[in-house]
């Protein structure tokens, strides 16, 4: 059989045919229902632990109508770790209210959303973790985890900054955030370790606050990603913390 | 990805169909086993089927309360029609699709699992379509699998040259995109070329240019719901109009990318915000303070 000669292409916003026929979803809309979900879970992702209070801004379409869509219902669902087809989905709020996540709300105007040259649906996502237990405030603590993503149609998403650092992943494949201090040899080291265990990378960006100051390194990989390999990147020098992104 | 003019080319060159090509591209893209992607494939079809059973349920009331069990009394209408009953208008398979259609739409707004094909919002034609072509044709399950590859690769297509987002593109990236993928993929399932797969892409997406995304109180109901049932009897007809013959003077890329410029320029109001079109008029706006009102109370 002859060797196709349709090119991958990088800039292409889908890439799955499973991106089109489906996902399989609990309804009434895939970017603001099924896409919501996707986003808080890679913003939990990132804050890898069970977050205990959220801020969540939304922008645009998301905003206007949101309670019609259910997009708070399945922001919610995702914080809570939900599938987009999980079928306690449209019990979200009160699962949430049960287990003492706490969810606040804003909604940004649309010259807001203007100002900000964002997509129609976007969200920001704030996210800290858990209490421990005996502790019952985060105080004025700044939150651990800031997620800026856009539902971009069909279920589909696209993460767009995280912390600060201007990112673009689409969270279809397993994505590694490795968080560390901009010094020369660390990207070495975490991709040396990442080819000894045999992972392949399909895609990485690299940004910085400023020279010599916190960076961030965003690794999508053909594989799955141990924990393993994991706890080898975290012991890594400079390395301050290393957050899995799975697909969802 | 970005070229079904290509991919036509390509398909017709080899002797292929589009869903080879869709079946080839993924396995490659993915590293995963032809044979798995099929079976894949398979159970978003049992998906599709079971949105479909369930949208026929007698019972069935969406979320908000807006729509009831439409999709069980068009299936009523139907029977009633079989045994003379009450007249049936357009053919036989062109309702049942159409009905099909609303029933997964019905399903859609009440919370249910439906599989969103592009979108949860669109997500009636492509099922409807499919199901009702193969059992005209008495096509088995597998016809079925390679069909939604071809409905996928189309829909990748338009997803990356134009839009499948109501909010970036109106309703015309969505159920527009999604009777294009249904017309073009049910031309393929009855044996059509690849060129008269894409002529009926072409032929279905210009009939719905321009389409905005007008939805009442911002739900997935109305009028989403009825464009669904009309644009699936759209796909079946223009398969048909492909089918003999007829081929589109505007090539298909070009038709898909003035979809995504038209969407560009339809203003904010009319991108699922729900404050233009139906939305806006004074029927769309009482509508939307009642499910406010019922919202406001259940939560009490």
């Amino acid at each position: 059989m002859q060797v196709s000669k349709i090119k991958y292409n990088e800039s292409m916003k889908y890439r799955s045919v499973f991106d089109i026929i489906g996902p399989i979803m609990i309804g009434p809309s895939s970017s603001h229902t099924a896409g919501a979900v996707r986003l808080a879970r890679v913003a939990r992702g990132v804050l890898a632990a069970t977050p205990g209070r959220a801020q969540i801004t939304l922008y645009g379409s998301f905003a206007a109508t949101a309670r019609g869509h259910g997009t708070e219902v399945a922001l919610t669902a995702g914080l809570l770790g939900m599938d987009p087809d999980d079928p306690h989905l449209r019990e979200a709020e009160k699962l949430a209210r049960e287990t003492g996540l706490r969810v606040e709300w804003r909604l940004a105007d649309p010259i807001e959303t203007e100002r900000l040259g964002l997509p129609p649906t976007s969200a920001r996502l704030q996210l800290w973790p858990a209490a421990p237990a005996g502790e019952g405030s985060w105080g004025l603590m700044p939150p651990p985890v800031d997620v800026l993503g856009a539902s971009i149609g069909g279920g589909a998403i696209e993460i767009r900054e995280v912390n600060g650092f201007p990112v673009s992943f689409s969270a279809t494949q397993p994505t590694l955030l490795v968080f560390h201090v901009d010094r020369p040899g660390v990207v070495a080291k975490v991709t040396a370790e990442l080819a000894q265990a045999g992972v392949n990378l399909s895609q990485m960006t690299l940004g910085r606050k400023a020279r010599g100051r916190e960076a961030l390194m965003v690794i999508t990989t053909d594989e799955e990603i141990t924990n393993a390999l994991i706890d080898g990147l975290q012991t890594l020098p400079d390395v301050s913390r290393v957050a899995l992104v799975k697909p969802v | 990805m970005q070229s079904l003019q290509e991919l036509i080319a390509e398909a017709t060159a080899r002797g292929v169909t589009l869903a080879d090509l869709a079946l080839e591209y993924e396995a490659r893209e993915s590293g995963v086993d032809p044979r798995k992607l099929l079976q894949r494939m398979g159970e978003r079809l049992q998906v599709m089927r079971a949105s479909v059973a369930e949208g026929a349920r007698p019972g069935l009331r969406s979320y908000s309360g807006l729509t009831g069990p439409l999709g069980h009394k068009l299936l009523a209408h139907l029977a009633a029609a079989r045994s003379g009953e009450k007249p049936l208008l357009s053919g036989t398979s062109t309702f049942l699709a159409a009905s099909r259609a609303t029933a997964v739409m019905c399903v859609n707004a009440a919370m249910g699992r439906v599989v969103a094909t592009p979108t949860a919002g669109s997500a009636g034609i492509v099922p409807a379509v499919l199901l009702t072509v193969a059992e005209t044709l008495e096509a088995d399950d597998e016809a079925v699998i390679r069909a939604l590859f071809t409905a996928g690769i189309i829909g990748l297509v338009i997803a990356n040259r134009a839009s499948i987002s109501g909010a970036a593109g109106g309703c015309q990236a969505e159920v527009g995109a999604a009777a294009g993928m249904a017309a073009g993929a049910a031309v393929e399932l009855a044996g059509g070329s690849p060129e008269a797969a894409g002529a009926a892409v072409a032929l279905t997406l210009q009939n719905a240019l321009g389409l905005p995304c007008d939805p009442v109180a911002g739900l997935v109901e109305i009028p989403c719901v009825y464009r669904n049932a009309a644009f699936a009897a759209v796909a079946l007809t223009m398969a048909d109009l492909a089918l003999a013959g007829i081929r589109s003077p505007i090539p298909v890329d070009e038709v898909i990318d003035v979809m995504g410029q038209l969407g560009r320029h339809l203003p904010a109001e009319l991108r699922e915000t729900g404050r233009g079109g139906l939305a806006a008029t004074p029927t769309g706006i009482r509508l939307a303070r009642q499910v406010e009102w019922r919202e406001y109370r259940s939560e009490r």
